[in-house]
């Protein structure tokens, strides 16, 4: 479980520092120790290649730091900060896909070549074709795929960070289990590996 | 149990999935984090000391209206005050040397041009002021007594 790994005590004891405007930039400066390694877990799932889920996280911190000011806590820190590196990560793929890619399967096709040339995947077989299965889902599923199986958060607080009803939200993400166990059955995955070995 | 529920049991409607162990397989560069949260204070520190150059075609809807009645009216008021001068300019070289002495003298002596207008009827006598603050907009044969009406 990659989960959120900011609980909501620090939450609770960073905000009236992010508040004041004396103390705003060192609160804030601990806000990005806080959320920097569940909010990369995230995006690097959601974009796949090292180099581009800096440049999300960069921006998704410098949007904090320009929204922090009218941040007035009536979410939770927690659902603001992913709710942005959500919409950021949305975004960003939507400008690749618009201005670098011809089509969605060459985008997906970069992307997961990132996997086999980068030196930033140590994962085998059956976890790059996870991840390829992964990156077939539209931006948004994928997303709630994301939280709610590799980080393991709740359906309420995936549904106050993306602004879907849970119900929506558990359809979503059952259809998206559906998808990838289709897609990984059709595709060698790794039970079907397994089933095949049992059998030659 | 605890596990089914939190996951909605893939390892029932996804075996293949469930089988898969949930690992981390990305891997950060060596120092990654404990180098962000200073790129994220330079990026802060350039955002808040550079001010932000938004074009105007990026801008809300009440601002690009803003801005483009005052353009329209610095266009209209560089029309009015700049091209009369222009042809002014190049009139003065085809005047006569009484003609441009007169023209002269009427910025020079704006009192004696307004009595002169308010002669030929060209001024109210009671308000000779408004002449003077615009005679350089009257009309040329005012200026000169050849052509007088």
């Amino acid at each position: 479980m990659e989960g959120r790994g900011v609980s909501d005590l620090q939450d609770d004891a960073l905000l009236p520092l992010l508040r004041d405007e004396a103390t705003r930039r060192d609160a804030f400066n601990k806000l990005v120790l806080l959320y920097q390694r569940p909010l990369y877990a995230f995006i690097r799932r959601m974009v796949t290649d090292h180099q581009v889920a800096q440049d999300v996280l960069q921006d998704t911190f410098i949007k904090a730091w320009n929204g922090i000011g009218a941040f007035r806590g009536e979410a939770r820190l927690f659902s603001w900060m992913y709710r942005i590196a959500h919409n950021e990560c949305i975004s960003h793929l939507r400008r690749l896909r618009r201005v670098a890619f011809s089509s969605d399967e060459e985008m997906l096709q970069q992307l997961t070549a990132s996997m086999d040339h980068g030196e930033h995947f140590s994962g085998d077989e059956i976890q790059r074709r996870l991840q390829e299965a992964v990156m077939r889902l539209p931006d948004k599923q994928r997303a709630v795929f994301h939280m709610k199986y590799f980080q393991e958060l709740k359906y309420e607080e995936i549904s106050a960070i993306t602004g879907t009803s849970v119900g929506a939200l558990k359809s979503s993400y059952h259809i998206a289990v559906r998808k990838l166990e289709d897609w990984l059955t059709n595709n060698g995955g790794h039970g079907s590996n397994q089933r095949q070995a049992r059998t030659s | 149990m605890a596990h089914e529920t939190r996951n909605d049991g893939p390892e029932r409607i996804a075996p293949n999935l469930h089988a898969i162990p949930k690992v981390d397989p990305f891997l950060v560069p060596d120092g990654f984090f404990a180098q962000l949260p200073g790129r994220v204070a330079e990026r802060i520190d350039l955002e808040t000391h550079v001010p932000k150059v938004i074009p105007l075609w990026r801008r809300p809807a009440l601002q690009r209206i803003a801005a483009t009645f005052m353009l329209a009216i610095g266009v209209a008021y560089a029309l009015l005050t700049l091209l009369p001068h222009t042809q002014d300019t190049q009139d003065l070289g085809t005047w006569s040397p009484d003609e441009q002495d007169l023209w002269l003298m009427g910025w020079d002596e704006p009192a004696m041009l307004a009595d002169l207008a308010i002669l030929h009827g060209y001024s109210d006598p009671d308000d000779p002021l408004n002449l003077l603050t615009d005679h350089e907009t009257l009309p040329l044969y005012l200026l000169t007594e050849e052509t007088w009406p």
